[in-house]
Order: structure tokens, then sequence, then C-alpha cells
């Protein structure tokens, strides 16, 4: 039943709305919240608390407490006295076995209390302990909050959007209305953002400032972020200056039945009737410590609620206040003596500023004795507090920490969120936990879903009584974001998760290749049959996309002392357009990366890095002529150059129908850098061969890459061209021996180590790394990377044991089955008696040992010659 | 070939047997669309796209428009040409190859890294909010460099409500779908 038409009504009784409740019907008006609706279908009893189970009822109607907390549209946790009703909403109860009329786990109020208490289950659910994942599942099942499907799927769609402000204000009080028209009129852009509904109604673009509602501010953050909830979109805000306006919390009282269905704060009736033309109850008594307390009784008055007691706590202070009810609601109030039937009991235990995001942005809270509050204060530069929230407070009465109850039996709430007595508060404090901090850990109080806003001060009053000290020493516990609750969904926002493609990627799609994760690069692992791949190229020609390879451009005049510096190797006596194969290493002379350094001019070098180690190099190399002041110039070109290798004993058949440079064996050879237009692209081709078969690299411009591997394709079909991905790559490189940065090195590897002494320069003058290797060198290796060979047998897992009488002594790097040379081969680590040819190794596979035969050279091809056909 | 000549794009040679067609990273997302493509000076673009005319925040590829080089030195802004300092005292410049700025001599020192940056126009109402959805970037303070969902940009205005951003061309798959899915609330989508 709702009253008459209310001057301040939100409603619009035009447009009536329909959602469900348990399947049942309601209907609501626009301007609704879900809870008003049910409150005017009839329904008093809202939730069913965490604990106890016990009934649980409209306490603030804005969304700080947690007695109206109910499932929505599958969403648990809502709180439906301020959530808008919209039409077709399903909504239903949570925490609740049978209904909330009658909820079976109501017994645990009956029985629970005594056996019950605060951190129970610390100490009686520890023996046995293999009990324990039975405990823990009965807890959960009885206690708690609402539940989330495990198979729900994503339902919308959540945004992050990152704005500005000049001015941002957090809370349409009046004093935050005020702030933000003063900002404006002197000029400043504005945001305004409330939890409410829109302050401002109908104003439009009429408005002199922008108003975002309903929207919460969920916290303040280093350099002025302030994240604003709006539904969907999680707001960034960047401001200069922010005025945190959010007012003050309405404090409940602490008396026996405070949690009763029809015992409320002054903000509940004030909704219930301004806002949602509703009668909260039929007969009331208030008991106030301020004048929120009278102007509910004026609102009470008005909506025909019969008035049977005031108690002003300024002018009176009971000693004995209790409420008492049937079935969880209300049903008549004691004070002093006095018996009255009331079912609506309005209290006030005055207003605590709210000053969380205050002291997120780093104010000092400090208790203000005389009002009996906490407050901000030494607000950072930037931050500024208006109304309530800065401490503007009309004068209340500083309520007992709690009141007794006159001689008669019930619980006295201090945290209705988690269901903590002031019994559960003294018995921690008896246990020893009289640190607001500790306690708060112990008892649970503050950490539910109010987050402190109607406990902290009364539950800090109450340490205070029973500490035999005052407020300010026990001080409050950290106030940390969110300062609404906000959903993971939300903070997590739209994944950006960059991907790099090369420029060929599509047409590795188009091919069926199975795509794999290399870094952040999307490679083919293969197109189908790695092994046959392989085969074809080293029988005819394969064509693979090696684009994702690092690649800078090195020029200068001192480029070469650059160069010699960074590397163990030399480069000053290469010839122009040739190539070397360089290792890089840390100043501990550990190795980093490897790649080729073509020689292309004078000052003028082309230098390739692994696929992963690219943008890590490019860093090194930048840092390095930092330090060093050197003339060079350092570009780096990796995605504005396509790569592909053509390899084979068939790709210099193949590249001479691609170009017209050349490529005879004589013109163009092993370790040669050329540029030259291939398929009509301008290039530079590179005579290198990773996969240990006569081969052409051909550097060349991205747009161009899928033209280029078209080309290449179809000029070399009759050829049999085929192209290779990622694994047959590795089969290819692990027969030549040549080791995968990363894969067969690890953060601890250097290049002595790795069977690679002769890259190491030590005549050289300095190079990053040296004095590192020199004490390597001095020392004797520990260990040495060599190849092993199974004749028969599976290939040892990667980074498998090798076994020295019976202890690990080793670990496998590499290992795969070659259908060249018919055997498994591999890489490992071992100690250095065991590196040498023919040596015997025991690799753990599978439980069992397999007897290896340790490689020094190439299994494939060891001396070269195809290479370098 | 010669010097840094296998970067250039506009180095390729048509002949008898081969003719070179540059494309964008994005063609092939423009393609699936159901995008009609033409030749224009030796790309591949895009010149109508199903829809485009119901869109209200268009989300174009213009990387065939820009020739893009880093240079020494501070670069200023000219008619069609874009500039943003780089570190180490370099700028990065994109100029419209059919712009007046379009030098017909490259500019000593400059490198042409046309190839590895792919480009794209956001315009229309709407724009700034597709923006603030994917950048952090102060956008009343542009041109800027920074990350645009995730991927390190160079963001200019070319219009109040439009802007071109240039990234390496190896996000432009990854970059051309998150921009079109941040413009599909606002009415937003390809348009040639």
């Amino acid at each position: 039943m709702r009253l008459p038409p209310q001057p301040s009504e939100r409603i619009d009784r035009r447009r009536p709305i329909t959602f469900s409740f348990e399947g049942t019907p309601v209907t609501a008006f626009a301007g609704d919240t879900i809870g008003s609706a049910l409150f005017a279908s009839g329904r008093r009893i809202f939730s069913r608390s965490f604990k106890y189970h016990r009934p649980r009822g409209l306490l603030c109607c804005s969304g700080d407490c947690p007695n109206c907390m109910m499932e929505v549209d599958g969403v648990p946790n809502v709180r439906v006295c301020v959530e808008p009703a919209r039409e077709g909403a399903r909504v239903r109860p949570q925490n609740v076995v049978g209904s909330l009329e009658r909820d079976l786990m109501g017994i645990v109020d009956k029985v629970g209390g005594p056996v019950t208490p605060v951190g129970f289950y610390y100490r009686t659910m520890i023996r046995p302990r293999r009990a324990w994942p039975l405990y823990e599942k009965l807890l959960r099942s009885v206690a708690g909050l609402g539940r989330i499907d495990e198979h729900a799927t994503r339902r919308g769609r959540f945004e992050t959007e990152h704005r500005r402000a000049e001015v941002l204000v957090i809370g349409a009080s009046s004093a935050g209305l005020d702030a933000a028209r003063r900002a404006a009129a002197a000029g400043r852009q504005v945001v305004l953002v409330d939890d409410g509904p829109d302050p401002v109604p109908g104003a439009g673009d009429a408005r002199p400032f922008e108003i975002i509602a309903p929207a919460s501010a969920i916290g303040i953050y280093e350099g002025g972020l302030v994240p604003v909830d709006a539904g969907d979109v999680l707001l960034r805000f960047r401001a200069d200056r922010i005025v945190v306006a959010t007012g003050g919390i309405e404090q409940p009282l602490l008396f026996p039945g405070n949690d009763l269905v029809g015992v409320v704060l002054p903000g509940a009736v004030r909704r219930l009737v301004n806002s949602w033309a509703l009668k909260p109850g039929d007969r009331a008594v208030v008991i106030t410590a301020d004048d929120r307390g009278l102007a509910a009784l004026d609102d009470l008055r008005r909506a025909g609620v019969e008035v049977l007691e005031l108690v002003d706590l300024r002018a009176r202070k009971p000693g004995a206040i209790a409420a008492h009810g049937k079935g969880g609601k209300l049903r008549s109030v004691a004070v002093d003596g006095r018996s009255f039937d009331a079912d609506l009991l309005v209290m006030s235990g005055g207003v605590q500023p709210a000053y969380s995001l205050l002291a997120q942005a780093g104010a000092k809270i400090q208790y203000d004795a005389a009002r009996g509050v906490f407050l901000a204060e030494d607000l950072p530069d930037g931050v500024e507090a208006v109304g309530a929230a800065g401490g503007e407070l009309a004068p209340a009465a500083i309520p007992a920490a709690t009141f007794g109850a006159g001689g008669r039996k019930g619980k006295c709430f201090v945290c209705m969120c988690e269901d903590v007595t002031d019994k559960d508060v003294k018995r921690a404090i008896r246990e020893g936990f009289d640190s607001i901090e500790l306690a708060k850990r112990y008892t649970t109080v503050t950490m539910g879903p109010c987050q402190g806003r109607l406990c902290q001060l009364p539950s800090v009053r109450l340490y205070a009584r029973e500490n035999e000290t005052d407020e300010a020493a026990i001080g409050t516990t950290t106030a940390r974001p969110p300062w609404r609750p906000v959903s993971l969904g939300l903070l997590a926002g739209r994944g950006h998760e960059p991907a790099k493609r090369t420029a060929i990627h599509h047409r590795h799609k188009d091919l069926g290749a199975t795509m794999m994760w290399t870094g952040a690069w999307r490679r083919p692992h293969s197109y189908g049959d790695p092994i046959r791949e392989a085969q074809a190229v080293h029988e005819s020609v394969g064509l693979i996309d090696v684009s994702t390879l690092g690649k800078l451009i090195v020029t200068g005049p001192e480029a070469v002392p650059f160069l010699e510096r960074l590397y163990p190797n030399r480069f000053g006596d290469m010839a122009f357009g040739r190539i070397r194969y360089g290792v890089l290493g840390t100043d501990a002379g550990r190795i980093m990366d490897d790649g080729t350094i073509a020689r292309l001019g004078d000052e003028l070098f082309y230098v390739t890095t692994t696929s992963t180690g690219a943008d890590t190099v490019i860093e090194w190399f930048e840092w390095w002529n930092a330090v060093w002041h050197m003339e060079v110039e350092i570009t780096d070109v990796t995605g504005a150059l396509a790569a592909v290798n053509i390899a084979g004993p068939r790709s210099r058949e193949l590249m001479s129908r691609l170009t017209d440079l050349d490529v005879s064996s004589g013109g163009f050879k092993y370790l040669d850098a050329r540029r030259a237009h291939v398929v009509g692209v301008p290039s530079l081709i590179l005579r290198i061969g990773f996969v240990g078969e006569l081969g052409y690299e051909i550097h060349f411009p991205s747009p161009f890459g899928e033209f280029v591997w078209d080309e290449i394709l179809q000029s070399g079909s009759d050829l049999e061209v085929k192209p290779f991905g990622l694994e047959p790559q590795r089969i290819l490189r692990l027969e030549k021996m040549h080791i995968l940065v990363g894969q067969d090195t690890d953060s601890e590897s250097n290049a002595l180590e790795a069977s690679m002494p002769w890259i190491v320069k030590f005549d050289k003058d300095d190079f990053v790394g040296k004095w590192a290797l020199e004490q390597v060198r001095e020392r004797g290796a520990r260990e040495q990377l060599v190849g092993f060979e199974l004749e028969d047998g599976v290939a040892p897992p990667e980074g498998g044991q090798v076994v020295v009488g019976g202890r690990p002594a080793g670990r496998v790097t590499s290992s795969r089955w070659s259908e060249e040379l018919r055997k498994v081969i591999g890489m490992a680590w071992v100690p250095p008696t065991l590196a040498e040819e023919g040596a015997a190794l025991d690799i753990k596979v599978d439980g069992g040992f397999e007897r290896a035969k340790v490689t020094l050279k190439p299994f494939f091809d060891p001396e070269g010659g195809r290479l370098r056909s | 070939v010669s010097e840094l000549d296998f970067l250039a794009v506009d180095r390729a040679q048509a002949s008898d047997r081969f003719r070179p067609v540059a494309r964008s990273p994005m063609a092939r997302r423009l393609l699936e669309a159901g995008a009609e493509f033409a030749e224009r000076d030796g790309w591949l673009v895009a010149v109508s796209v199903p829809g485009e005319d119901d869109v209200s925040v268009a989300i174009r590829d213009v990387t065939h428009a820009y020739r893009i080089d880093e240079r020494h030195g501070d670069v200023e802004r000219r008619d069609g040409a874009h500039a943003a300092r780089l570190p180490s005292a370099r700028s990065f410049v994109a100029t419209r190859r059919d712009g007046a700025a379009a030098e017909s001599a490259p500019v000593q020192g400059a490198v042409d890294l046309s190839a590895g940056f792919a480009a794209l126009e956001i315009e229309g109402p709407g724009a700034s909010q597709v923006m603030r959805r994917l950048t952090d970037l102060d956008l009343d303070r542009l041109p800027a460099v920074g990350a645009v969902a995730q991927v390190r940009t160079f963001v200019f205005r070319h219009a109040p409500e439009g802007y071109l951003i240039f990234f390496r061309q190896e996000f432009g798959h990854y970059l051309w779908d998150i921009v079109v899915d941040a413009a599909k609330p606002f009415g937003g989508g390809p348009k040639a």
C-alpha cells in the first residue's frame, strides 16, 4: 500500500514495472528500487543473517548495511534497497534453506549462540586434522552470503574508460553540489559522481557541470586516480582536484534486539516515506542522538504512524533499552522498564563522517572526543573534504557503548554483517585481542559487506570501554579500497592482450597451420605433418616464415667498436657483404641472445636477434649506447621487414627463378649478404642456414609479406616447395646442433661452457662480460653442453635428468626423433668429464634409464658440406 | 638495391613476371568484413565496406596513405605531416603521400620505416569516448606517444573528433579487432 503522493517522491505511478520474487510477480513503479517495491508488497523480512540466520529487514535504505542483500538475475549480494526495479528482473533470497520466513538454518540462532562464539572454529574444528575439508564444507554451507554460479557465463560487457577532470566531486550532498557549482562558476571543468539517482533530474545540458549518477567512487589512489563504478563501465578518473562530499553514515545503537526487523535508521524512514510513499510501520518509538531522529519523527507523523515515545539522548540518557520481537519482527520496545508495543523503532546513534576515501588519499584519521566521531585531518594536496565528510555535523549526543537490557535476554549486535555480538567482542578482549587491528581479524568486525560503515565506531566505543581507555587510544582500522562493492568483472574490464602477427600470418592460416604462441607472436607450429615438413627441407626445398626475428640497423662512425664492445667476437675484420654469428652476453658473461651480424657498409650493420629476445636486445643496445656515448644510431626494423627462409638442396634453383642476382655457389657464398630485388620486391638476402641445408634468408618490406610468400610457393611448385613450421625447424636445427637460446641455455649459461669457446675473443681490449668469462676460463668448465643420441627408445623429456652414479648430474635441454637420421637426438648439460665424443650417458625416462652416447659434432652434415654447397 | 632500400615499400619494381602489391596488416580483416579493394600506387586499398554509410564512428585503415620515417632532431608540423619526439633527439615523422608535405627526395639521415607501421583513423561523434576506452593518454594534449590497448602508439588528432594512430604493423590485426569492438557501442565500424 502506498501513501498518497508525496511532494518529493521519486516514483512515477503512471509507469508500472513487474519483476518476480521467488517466481511471484511483484508490481513496482518507475523510480522504485527492488527493495521499496518488495516493502510495498508487504515484505518485511529481506534476508537471513550471516551466521545465526536471524531474520533481517530494511535498516538503512541507503546501500550501507547488509540486511537487504538478495540475488538479482543471478548476481548475488545485490543490495535491493538501492537497486532500481527493472522489468522482468528475477529476484530471490540468498543464504536461506527454505524460505525467508521459515529458514531451517534458523536453528543455529536458537542453539548455536553459546557454542559458536567468535572464532569457535579455530578452537574446535582443528581435530582431527583430516576432517577439516568436511568442517569447511559444513561451515560454508551454513554461513555466508550469496553463491556464485560456477557455471555462469559472461553476462555482459564491461568496459574501462579513462577520464580526466579538473575538479572531481564525489557525492551529491548539498555541500557536494555547492562545491561543484562554485568550481564550475570559476571556469573549472567539473564532474560530479554520486551513487544515488540523478541529483538534478531533468536539467539536461543546462547543468553547469557533468553529473554521472548512479556511479560510485570506489577508492582514491596515487596520482589522483579515482576509479568510479558506473555500472558496466569503470571510469578511471584522473583529477587535478578531488572534492570528497560523501556525507556521513548514520550509526546504529547497541542494545539487545537491535537487529530485529522493524528497527531502522532515520534515513530509512526518510526514503520510505518521501521517496517511495511507503508507511514504515504503524506504531513507532524513536531514540535519537541528533536531529535526524526528530526529522524522522515528522516524516512518521505525516505518514500516519503513531509515535509512542521519543527519547532524545541529548536530553536524557536511559540506562536500559531493549527490543523484543516474535519471529524476528519487532513487537515491543522497553526503555528503562517502560514497554511500548511498537512495530517500528527508529534509532539514531549520530553520524560518522564517511572518511574512507580521504584516508585512502592519505589523510590522517583522528578521534574527536568532543563530538565522539573520527575525522580526517591533514588532507593531502589536491584533496578537499566538504560537508559531513569534512566534519560539518549537527550537534549530537555521544551514545553509550551499549545499553543494558534491564535484566532481559537478547543478542546485541555490534556487527550485523558478520553476526558479531557485544559478548563476542568482550570475549575477544578477554582472550587478549585488545588491539583494534588484531581484534578485527579475530572477530571479523568491520570485515563484512558494510566494511565498517555501521560497526567501526560502535565497536571502537565498546573496545574503549572494555579496555578502560578512550577511543583515541583504540584508533581505527585501515581504510582500503573498494569503498563500495564492485564486481570482479568490472575490475577486470575487457582484456587487452596484444598479439603480434607476421605479415604472412593469414597465409599460414589459409594453409591449415596449427598456430602457437612464441612470446607475443603467433607462429605456425606446423602445417599438419612436422616430420614430413622437415624431410621436405632435406629432400627438396622448404619455406618458413622467420619475420619474427629481431632486426636492427646499426650505423655510424663507431658502429664497429660499438658492436665489438657488446659481443665477445670481432666485427672490424669483416668484409662488406659478409655475415657473422654472434652471441650476446650479459655483464656476468651469461648468454642473453644470439643472432647474425651482417656488414652492409663501412659504418652500416644489419643485426638479427632471436624472436623472443628482440625487445630485450634493442633495449640492451640503446642502454649501452647511452652509457658509452658513441656515435652510433640504432634503428629497430623488426616489424618493418618480413623474412622468409628458403632452405633445401633445390633452394638455389628456386632462388634463381625469383631474382636476377647471381646465386651460384661462387657468386653468392655461404655467409654472404646481398641486396637485390626478389620477385620485384627490394630485399636483403642472407646466405645462412639455421636448419642445416643450403638456404637463403630473404628480408623485405612487411607489406609485401603475402605477395612474396605466394610468389615463392607458385614459382617453386614444380620443385615441391613446402612450407614448414616451428616444430620441423626445431628438428632440423637440432640435427645441426644449433642452440636455441632460452631452450638449450638458461640464466647461468655462458659461451665457454655452451661449447662455443671459439666465439670469445679474449685478446680484444674489452667487451661486456669479458671479466666474468675470464673467471670461467680460469676456474674451468663446471658443465658442458653436448649432443647425445639414442639408437632406439623414446625421446627423453626436455628438462629430464642426466644421472651419474645414481645422482642427478645434468639435464636434457632438447630432444627429438630425427627421421633423417633414424634415431633420437638431443642436447644436454653434462659434467665436463662426460663431454667426450662417444661417452655414455644415463638419462632418466619414465622412471627408468636410457643409455645415450655423447656427440660433440653436429649430427647431420658435420662438416657443413651441404650448408656451404 | 642499395644502402637501406630493402626497407622501402616504394622501391618495389613491377615487371612482366612479378607485380608486387603491398597490403596493410588490416587488409584481411577488411576483406572478411566484405570490403572491396582496388590497387592504388602499389597498395591494395579498401574502397568500400558493406554498411559503412551507417557507421557514426568511422574506423579507417590508412596505412597506405603515409610515409613514415625516423630522423634526427625536432620536426615542425607541416600540412599533411605529423611528428612526435622520440628519445635520443630523434623524431617520428608521418607524411601523407598525397599531401603538400610529401617529399620527393628522402631526408638525409632519415630511415624509411613506412613498412613497419600501420595507421588507423577513428573519426566521428563518440570517437573521443572510444579512445578513452582504449588509452589513458590525455587526449587534450596530443600528439602523444603511449599505449593504446597496451600497444605503443603515436596518437595525433586530425579533426575535433578525429584521431590518427600509428603503431607497429605486427599489431595491426590485434588492434583493428580491439578498436572496431570498442567502437561498436557508439555505432562505430569499418569504413573505407
